[in-house]
């Protein structure tokens, strides 16, 4: 078992044991914390996925009220009551997930404040059921199989039970497929789908799961308290909440634990300090507001990264055996792969391009050159599905261009001109993103580790990608600590990955230096040899002149000139369109 | 039957005027600095208690936050006395006279027992500043920051500021006095006169805002740092002063909607939440960037208040709140979202 | 001619990118600089890292006699530092007018006579702008919306004017009288940085060149003599020779 592995188990082994060891008086308060964290978690989660939730205290509520009134009414198993209610709050939020989610930039916080309210408002209103704002008392202890839990240390207990397999599930989740897709969804839009993010879908799931944490931890606190009323669930615990994931930190779920017991902890430290002054009101809140603003400001990574620094390294594992299957490539030079009749793109009153024709057959080696405002990042954004355009057709083996998201599976990956990788993980979790549309497990599977075999072998398919491109060994740094020119390389090894048949290049020169070229020229070569085929968007002339076979030149949105590099550079529509045709002035 | 409706008209309006001043400061602030204020309902809670403390006799404890705002400023700033001392030294000595100046000011306004008008002035002279120093404690560091981050800073921002007004005014409500106390009949609704000021004061508030930004050179000068931060930089414009200056106006008109508001309802600490929330309900119209649509969405929340207040009066924050999200998809359909 | 620009050594980089590798060039008072070569090759992060936008890593940038380092973009403008803008960032809401007045944001408080008179000046020269004056700058066409930038950028009364690829995205009779109006600048006295993917564009109209190839210059020299060179034409079209070359020891 790896050192990590074990200094887990003894911390967890150490929170279960310390509700047996503190005075009754603080049990309260780490069964509190224990409930927070569990939530946090959630959060967390949601954090890691780009968004931010002002309502989780809602999602709370619905748990608790959901378990305690059925509970209260009928009288049966807490299992089945808890079943019940968290269910009925996924439901919930997968109806508010799918109608919010769409909602993009400052819109989505202020939405989920506004059912962050409502909700909380319903609690209070509807007081024929809920008791309206005092509550209602004699809610029964958490019952399982008959059995009652009325000692709070054995609850506590339970409920860090709980909060640590959510660790457990959320931190394998992150090494899982799912878990690469997820943080994939920080980034902007357009990398998700080259590799065949759902992205829609899989938000709701993240936003479902964590209301489901949340709605699990609301209904541990009601059964603990044996009272609900709306206070604990308002507004202000949905900042709480928030101030524990920002500051345990987003990079890991245990970051929720983290921020969740130093929260607590400091507010029952707070509230000792106010007693012995005497002084009214709660400090902790104004003290927790400053906190959050200092941490955004100076940490925004959380405590987290500080505390990860004092563990043991986490151990490599080997990655080796077999891969996912790769397609053999032919050396069919006559196969007409991707096909391009009068594309054209308007926007606005802007013809950007026009009368686009062009071909790609298999093992060719194509470069788009043009001048600056060409049109060639337009053209190839065109190709790979994240713009549609206006006129003409795209034919891809055959077939119309599929939607963004599917022409991955369809045989074509792509890098990106200002490099996309996650710069926290690794550089082979980075890679491995690329099996992303080969392979199937979901979002349960990599939470319980059921896709054990599948994801060893997109990471053994990863390794085997880093192998041809010689960065092997660099397999278990972090991406964001590796040169330019390697990051370039990384993402030319994560779209090998997705086995394709065509690779899109965007600007993978830009910003390197003359040696990274040589590298990435040398590889380039290598793939072609290979018979990958590769349309390349360059600016460095050199570059491009010395390793492609055929030049595509585009002026004003439109092609000007085709032919081999030895052609296009004597054209003299190409070098009138690059050095300008100048001025008819008396020289 | 039209005696009913009349009332919840004016009700109506009257709590929508309240909003819309809160809107205009909402709009202000994110069109000029991308910050969503979830903490602009502070400063109705600030401008009403302020003036509550005047009208009594006391020094605001406003004045607390102030100085030690101002304290914290010269703290923060220290880095300054290293690359050039003199520069350092006007600064802190700056800051000491401003701070010097609002308890002067708050002195001499005590002694001559102003009217209420006069309370007004003072109290604003004391909270508009807030929103600059706060604005340098939170937005100036990182002027680049997202959305989501600068949403949570103003969470924190709201939490501490609603801390401190319980920890300095205490949880029990405080009487504030009208400008002019009584009201006038017409027809069969009571207005008082105190929804008069409130409709005067937003009505010059807007005109003024407009004019501003129409007519001067500044008012330009904000427009064009919220609508291009690099182009306005590249003018020469300071843009952090911009900033600056949008959140004091923004804190300003909060404010004042406070002073006015509080003699018609509880004045608390805890008043400027839920008045903030519900000026976000109707700026939301707006997609926060469009001052007349915010304006008609606070008239539609003042409406709806009004109207489930007689009708389903326990439903009626739930209504009004739910209410924000179909609008917030109705705009997010309209128009592309900055998300930066 | 006294050196208004002296620039040693400049190193920009972002990220992990190196943009500009130690270039040094200086640029007299009354003297009009180009900077020419392919995409890619650091033009517009040269002028962006004078501007202030972008920061130097390493080596000193003078205006003046004074060290512009550290300063913020604004308080460049205030010393008489300048640019148009290749993205030309205008504000769509605003009228050209406004634009034109908000350019002289600086120097405000000179009083109205000042500003009309100013105004006045940038419609003798861009007739254009003047016709179109209470037009909303997000309705205008490219040529017309960098004529507003170059209206705006003389508004500041620049005493080193830098342009940013005037010339990209517009058609040619726009961009000869967009050039026409920086020879007349130039004649009147102006001080400039020139930066230009069309070469020949460029040459005609500075007295200096530089040509940038990936952030180091490869050829410089007066603009007659450029205009002839065939390092130029090199690097936009390269051969290519060092990448075969490294290809057959491979």
């Amino acid at each position: 078992m790896s050192n990590r592995a074990m200094l887990a188990l003894a911390v967890s082994a150490v929170l279960l044991i310390v509700p047996w060891l503190l005075p009754s008086f603080y049990v309260g308060i780490f069964a509190y914390a224990g409930i927070y964290a569990l939530v946090a978690i959630g959060l967390v989660l949601l954090l890691q996925a780009g968004q931010i939730s002002l309502g989780q205290g809602a999602f709370m509520g619905l748990g608790a009220y959901g378990s305690a009134l059925v509970a209260r009414a009928y009288g049966i198993d807490t299992l089945v009551t808890l079943i019940l209610s968290v269910s009925a709050t996924a439901l919930v939020a997968a109806l508010i997930g799918f109608i919010t989610l769409r909602l993009r930039g400052h819109y989505l916080p202020l939405a989920t404040l506004a059912y962050g309210i409502a909700l909380v408002s319903v609690f209070t209103a509807w007081h024929d059921v809920t008791g309206g704002a005092s509550g209602l008392d004699k809610i029964p202890p958490l019952r399982l199989f008959g059995f009652e839990l009325t000692d709070d240390r054995l609850y506590t207990q339970l409920i860090w039970i709980i909060t640590l397999l959510a660790v457990l599930g959320l931190a394998r989740l992150r090494t899982s497929r799912t878990g690469r897709a997820i943080a994939t969804l920080e980034a902007h839009d357009g990398l998700a789908q080259a590799f065949g993010v759902e992205t829609t879908a899989l938000r709701v799931k993240v936003f479902v799961f964590s209301a489901v944490l949340a709605a699990l931890g609301g209904a541990l606190y009601v059964h603990l308290l044996r009272f609900v009323s709306p206070s604990p669930f308002s507004l202000l615990t949905s900042f709480k909440l928030l101030i524990m994931a920002v500051v345990g930190g987003p990079m890991s779920a245990a970051g929720g634990v983290v921020g969740a017991l130093t929260l607590e902890s400091a507010q029952w430290g707070l509230q000792g300090i106010l007693a012995r002054w005497g002084l009214s009101g709660n400090l902790e809140v104004i003290v927790f507001g400053v906190i959050l603003v200092v941490m955004l400001l100076k940490w925004p990574h959380g405590l987290w990264p500080a505390v990860e620094k004092l563990l043991p390294q986490p151990t490599l594992r080997s990655r080796a055996g077999e891969g996912l299957p790769r397609t053999a490539l032919t050396a069919n030079r006559d196969e007409l792969l991707l096909r391009l009749q009068g594309i054209g793109i308007r926007f606005g009153g802007l013809q950007a391009l026009e009368g686009i024709d062009m071909e790609l057959k298999r093992g060719e080696f194509v470069g788009l050159i043009g001048p600056n405002g060409a049109g060639k990042t337009t053209l190839f954004s065109i190709i790979s599905g994240l713009q549609r355009q206006t006129a003409g057709r795209v034919t891809l083996f055959g077939e119309p261009l599929p939607a963004g998201h599917v022409i991955v599976r369809r045989g074509m990956a792509r890098t990106f001109q200002h490099v996309q990788l996650m710069p926290e993980l690794s550089v082979i979790e980075n890679v491995a993103l690329g099996a992303y549309s080969r392979t199937k497990a979901g979002f349960v599977r990599g939470l319980f580790a059921l896709d054990g075999e599948e994801n060893r072998r997109a990471l053994a398919s990863a390794r085997a990608a880093l192998e041809r491109v010689g960065l092997a060994a660099e397999a278990d740094l972090a991406a964001g600590s590796l040169p330019l020119g390697k990051q370039r390389i990384v993402e030319i090894a994560r779209a090998l990955v997705a086995d394709p048949q065509i690779l899109l290049l965007d600007e993978p020169a830009a910003g390197l230096r003359f040696s990274e070229k040589l590298t990435l020229v040398k590889i380039l070569r290598q793939l072609q040899a290979e018979h990958v085929t590769i349309l390349l968007v360059e600016h460095d002339m050199e570059l491009v002149m010395g390793c492609v076979e055929r030049l595509v030149v585009l002026d004003r949105g439109r092609i000007i000139a085709q032919g081999s590099p030895k052609d296009v550079q004597a054209d003299p529509a190409v070098i009138a369109a690059y050095l300008g045709g100048g001025r008819d002035k008396a020289a | 039957m039209i005696d009913t409706f009349l009332f919840l008209l004016v009700d109506g309006l009257t709590n929508g005027l309240v909003y819309a001043l809160l809107a205009l400061s909402l709009v202000l602030v994110f069109t000029v600095t991308r910050v969503v204020n979830i903490a602009q309902g502070e400063y109705v809670m600030l401008g009403a208690l302020t003036l509550a403390d005047l009208l009594q006799g006391r020094m605001p404890g406003t004045l607390y936050l102030l100085i030690g705002g101002l304290a914290l400023c010269a703290v923060l700033d220290v880095g300054r006395w290293r690359r050039d001392w003199r520069q350092a030294l006007l600064y802190t000595a700056g800051l000491a006279a401003t701070g010097a100046a609002a308890v002067a000011l708050t002195l001499a306004a005590l002694a001559l027992h102003l009217p209420v008008i006069g309370m007004m002035a003072v109290a604003l002279v004391l909270v508009a500043p807030l929103g600059v120093l706060i604005y340098r404690f939170t937005v100036h560091p990182i002027p680049n920051a997202t959305t989501i981050v600068f949403v949570i800073i103003s969470v924190g921002v709201s939490m501490s500021v609603q801390g401190l007004g319980l920890l300095i005014w205490g949880a029990s409500p405080y009487p504030v006095e009208p400008i002019a106390a009584g009201g006038v009949m017409m027809g069969p609704v009571f207005i008082p006169y105190q929804s008069f000021a409130i409709l005067i004061t937003a009505v010059l508030a807007m005109g003024g805002l407009y004019l501003f930004s129409e007519f001067t050179l500044l008012g330009k000068a904000l427009q064009a740092s919220a609508m291009n931060r690099l182009g306005a930089q590249f003018c020469g414009i300071p843009v952090n002063t911009t900033g600056a200056l949008a959140f004091l106006l923004a804190a300003a008109f909060s404010a004042v909607s406070g002073m006015l508001l509080a003699p018609l309802i509880t004045a608390n600490y805890e008043m400027g939440f839920m008045v903030g929330l519900k000026g976000f309900v109707g700026g939301a119209m707006g997609g926060l960037i469009d001052y007349p649509l915010s304006l008609v969405g606070v008239m539609i929340v003042g409406g709806l208040e009004s109207t489930s207040a007689y009708v389903a009066s326990a439903y009626r924050d739930v209504l009004v709140f739910s209410l924000l999200i179909p609008i917030l998809l109705w705009r997010n359909t309209r128009g592309r979202v900055e998300a930066r | 001619m006294t050196k208004l620009l002296e620039v040693d050594n400049l190193t920009v980089g972002y990220g992990e990118a190196v943009a500009i590798d130690g270039i040094s060039f200086s640029v007299a008072r009354g003297e009009f600089v180009t900077f020419i070569g392919p995409n890619g090759a650091g033009k517009t992060t040269l002028l962006n890292s004078l501007m202030g936008v972008l920061e130097q890593t390493s080596g000193r940038v003078t205006f003046g006699g004074e060290d512009l380092k550290r300063l913020k973009p604004e308080a460049r403008v205030a010393r008489g530092i300048v640019i148009v803008p290749e993205r030309r960032e205008l504000f769509p809401g605003l009228s050209v007018e406004d634009h034109l007045r908000l350019g002289a944001f600086l120097r405000r408080r000179q009083g109205r006579a000042s500003m009309a008179a100013a105004l006045e000046r940038i419609y003798a020269l861009l007739p254009k702008l003047k016709e179109r004056r209470r037009q909303l700058a997000g309705t205008l066409s490219g040529g017309e919306q960098q004529m507003v930038a170059v209206g705006r950028a003389l508004m500041a009364e620049p005493q080193l004017l830098m342009l940013d690829e005037p010339s990209t995205g517009l058609a040619p009779r726009i961009t000869e009288e967009i050039f026409e109006a920086i020879d007349r600048l130039k004649a009147a006295g102006m001080t400039g940085i020139l930066v230009e993917q069309n070469a020949h564009l460029a040459l005609s109209v500075a007295d200096r060149g530089f040509v940038l190839e990936v952030g180091n210059v490869v050829a410089s020299g007066d603009a007659h003599s450029l205009r002839q060179d065939p390092r130029v034409l090199a690097a936009y079209l390269g051969a290519g020779d060092r990448y075969r070359e490294a290809a057959a020891d491979h």
